[in-house]
């Protein structure tokens, strides 16, 4: 597989108090950005929140920051790589790219490289993307468990250039340095 | 006259059975009688009051724009009272709100990729994971890094809190060259006791 082509993306979306705040990061196969977006806070006002329900957070993150977001990333990655596991199916009927939840576990290493394993879970998967980490916790929508080695397979060809999982903090650290210049102004 | 007249009809009729019969012109004088009708007379009062002007402090005179209630102030008589092309507003309208909800102007994007290349990757420590880690004379393997592109660093700090090691690549360099181990040794007998060291991540460790 040819790393310069291969790309991933991150997505996140930061709910706190009173604000909601999305971001996307996509990074070439060595981890180095190529397109970075975030947006604005958006802060619901007290009506909205009265008037919206229960419907707000759903409405907010699918509706407004994820369509968003995405329709303004302009590096389009080969996969979205995301922590929230309520954003796969949103991500992929917007982005039509498949979306993948990853998350760091505890557990042994598995014996080598590339090795993925089905949990008992449905989608679920205990991934070792090298052979110097714990294995990662990978959940793919029921339509891609049939492509999880497609997928794997470009995870393992990355990871032995970065680790799959920091670009995430950098994405952390890169919107408190956001709020926190906002919080000057 | 009338007294005795009245005496000498009332004796002739005692004594004498006569009684005064008179002619209708005896009547003439006396008042015709009074007939009502059971029609009575209508007072008409118009049901609108009478035109009031109030004054209200809040209300400079000739510079607000306002309407009146009905006709009251209208014509003839906002003429007189220097009020043409104004009148007091004293049927006032509500006023609906439309609520705009601009959720998805708010949630506007932003580039921020220059911003990106200023914030640090990170590596942790994966010294832990290392299924045989490599012997060194006179020093001990405190901390591996991996992977990283040498070449492509231009600066790098060491988080002593996390243990995490916080490097900047050059963004501009196009070529990355070979990817790296980065190692932090403990050495004895070294006057400097800690060692920085590079190995190509093609060597395998552990």
């Amino acid at each position: 597989m040819n790393n310069i082509k291969l790309s991933l993306g991150y997505l996140t979306i930061n709910s706190r108090e009173n604000y909601f705040r999305g971001a996307a990061l996509v990074t070439d196969s060595r981890g180095i950005p190529t397109d970075f977006r975030y947006t604005e806070p958006v802060c619901p006002t007290k009506l909205e929140r009265v008037l919206y329900g229960s419907a707000l957070d759903i409405y907010l993150r699918e509706d407004i920051i994820l369509d968003n977001l995405l329709d303004a990333v302009e590096a389009k990655p080969s996969m979205w790589l995301l922590t929230d596991e309520t954003l796969i199916a949103p991500v992929q009927k917007i982005s039509r790219l498949p979306a993948v939840v990853i998350g760091a576990s505890a557990r042994f290493p598995l014996e080598y490289s590339g090795q993925c394993e089905p949990t008992g879970e449905s989608g679920v998967f205990m991934f070792q993307a090298d052979n110097i980490s714990a294995p990662l916790r990978l959940t793919v929508s029921p339509e891609n468990i049939a492509r999880i080695n497609q997928l794997t397979q470009m995870l393992t060809s990355a990871a032995e250039c970065m680790e799959l999982m920091e670009p995430f903090s950098r994405v952390e650290r890169a919107l408190d340095t956001v709020s926190e210049s906002e919080s000057k102004q | 006259m009338a007294l005795f007249s009245e005496i000498a009809q009332k004796l002739s009729r005692i004594f004498l059975g006569r009684i005064v019969v008179r002619s209708l012109d005896d009547i003439h004088g006396s008042k015709p009688a009074r007939i009502d009708t059971h029609f009575r007379g209508a007072e008409v009062k118009p049901l609108r009051a009478e035109p009031r002007v109030n004054a209200a402090m809040f209300v400079r005179w000739k510079t607000l724009r306002a309407k009146s209630a009905g006709s009251l102030l209208c014509g003839e008589f906002s003429k007189k009272l220097g009020t043409e092309g104004m009148s007091f507003d004293a049927a006032r309208k509500l006023k609906v709100k439309r609520l705009k909800f601009n959720l998805k102007r708010r949630a506007k994007p932003r580039h921020a990729i220059a911003l990106m290349h200023r914030t640090p990757s990170t590596r942790r420590n994966r010294v832990n994971y290392l299924k045989k880690p490599p012997k060194f004379e006179r020093a001990t393997l405190l901390a591996l890094y991996s992977p990283i592109f040498q070449e492509k660093v231009t600066k790098s700090a060491l988080d002593k809190s996390s243990g995490n090691l916080l490097f900047w690549y050059d963004n501009k360099r196009i070529k990355a060259g070979e990817k790296s181990h980065l190692l932090l040794l403990r050495v004895f007998d070294w006057r400097e006791p800690l060692k920085w060291l590079w190995l190509s991540a093609d060597k395998k460790i552990g």
